[in-house]
């Protein structure tokens, strides 16, 4: 039985996605071994958000091929993407395949022959407009699913790579999310936390629903008794969306309501479509509606031409806030950005 | 600088993170718990996503179970499962 190692760099949109190959390749008999382990076939899904995302991706490719020199490495997601002639010329690497057609992954590594030599089949991802539909079946009882309905952003933030590694924003098919929700329901997760690129932007291409309309769609699976959502922004948190969370017992009072600048000249350098008096706002509602909410952010420290009064500004918009929990970790952001900008980014959890 | 800035955050945010767990001692709030992680110890999480810790030898894996905020350290708190 040939043997396939998935693995994941980054974010929770790329480690769902690395799941969701896994069954793939063991649909098709393959079984699915750890990424340290020796395998035939390696899948590394990519990650570009920083300098430090491709530095891991490539060595994550060496050490894959050093394990066994056979073996067949595709290389997908945001960096094979955005810098698919790069990620060709590192050595070992067989297929780069990009941030779509990861349904079609098995018939491509299938299809392999290694007199080809190097394979890119990254094409451009700025028209895309359907959700490629890609799904979790078989799961081993664990407490805490994620669930991606969401790929895409077209926010275009001055600082971020992303939207030109996902395209556009498209939305996962409303009975798609609901069937894979009773799944996970049956397969006894309690929890279930809908991630995407850009969350909040949830139904805007299909026009007929929205993202209020899905958790609530999704509340109402039997058995699933907590609902998280990643990443969303102050313009989503109006006193119509707050009352609703606030109406739906399954959704968990932590919400991560992404900051990045406590100015509103730097708000406006990166594209943001936000001050900091809608950010107060924002946070004021949740905690009107939910008392206890857990409110957590990330705060971009570089951001070229940033006075140190500026900082003092986010920290003090950060009191004003009550921020629990945080986790910093420095990430020197992406070289090959729209604006060219050195960054260091305080992250938290 | 970008250290120096990073630093002030990173300092401001454990204050928070620290008040903000503090504020909820002797709270009985729901606890998904996740796994054991030793010695008849299981993790889990509040809606509000404050890490615990509790005692039991009962299995708690995937079970949501109401629990009595103890204290709190290290930006996690200690509980005690109510019975």
């Amino acid at each position: 039985m040939k043997k396939i190692a998935s693995y994941a760099l980054g974010c929770k949109v790329n480690q769902y996605e690395s799941e969701a190959i896994a069954e793939l390749f063991a649909e098709k008999g393959y079984e699915v071994v750890s990424v340290d382990d020796a395998a035939d076939v390696y899948i590394i899904n990519t990650c570009t958000v920083t300098n430090f995302g491709d530095k891991k991706s490539r060595q994550l490719i060496r050490k894959v091929k050093r394990q066994n020199e056979n073996a067949i490495v595709a290389v997908v997601g945001c960096y094979a993407q955005t810098a698919p002639e790069e990620l060709a010329a590192v050595h070992g690497v067989n297929l780069v395949i990009g941030t779509k057609d990861k349904s079609k992954i098995v018939e491509l590594v299938e299809d392999y022959q290694a007199e080809q030599g190097v394979q890119n089949y990254v094409t451009d991802i700025m028209h895309e407009r359907v959700f490629e539909p890609l799904e979790i079946k078989k799961l081993a009882n664990r407490t805490r699913a994620y669930l991606k309905i969401q790929d895409g952003c077209s926010q275009f933030c001055s600082y971020c790579i992303i939207p030109y590694a996902r395209g556009p924003i498209r939305s996962r098919q409303p009975e798609d999310v609901i069937a894979e929700v009773k799944r996970l329901a049956e397969n006894g997760f309690k929890e279930v936390v809908l991630t995407g690129i850009h969350v909040a932007s949830y139904g805007k291409d299909l026009k007929t629903i929205t993202l209020t309309d899905i958790i609530r769609q999704v509340h109402e699976v039997e058995g699933i008794e907590r609902i998280r959502f990643s990443s969303i922004e102050p313009n989503v948190v109006t006193e119509e969306f707050a009352a609703a969370m606030a109406e739906l017992p399954k959704v968990c009072d932590h919400f991560h309501l992404s900051l990045q600048s406590g100015c509103d000249k730097t708000l406006k350098e990166m594209n943001r479509k936000y001050d900091t008096e809608k950010y107060r706002q924002a946070a004021a509602l949740l905690r009107k509606y939910l008392p206890d909410v857990a409110i957590t952010t990330d705060i971009i420290v570089g951001s070229p031409g940033k006075q140190k009064k500026i900082i003092r500004q986010a920290v003090l918009l950060r009191k004003k806030s009550v921020f629990p929990k945080s986790m910093y970790s420095l990430i020197p952001l992406k070289k090959a950005l729209p604006r060219r900008q050195e960054k260091i980014s305080c992250k938290t959890l | 600088m970008k250290q120096e800035r990073s630093h002030d955050l990173i300092t401001v945010s454990d204050r928070m993170t620290d008040a903000f767990l503090q504020k909820h001692v002797g709270k009985v709030m729901p606890v998904l718990f996740e796994r054991c992680v030793g010695d008849d110890v299981y993790e889990g999480h509040t809606t509000n996503y404050m890490k615990v810790h509790a005692r039991s030898t009962k299995d708690l894996s995937n079970v949501i179970a109401d629990t009595k905020i103890l204290s709190v350290a290290e930006e996690m708190a200690f509980g005690e499962v109510e019975a």
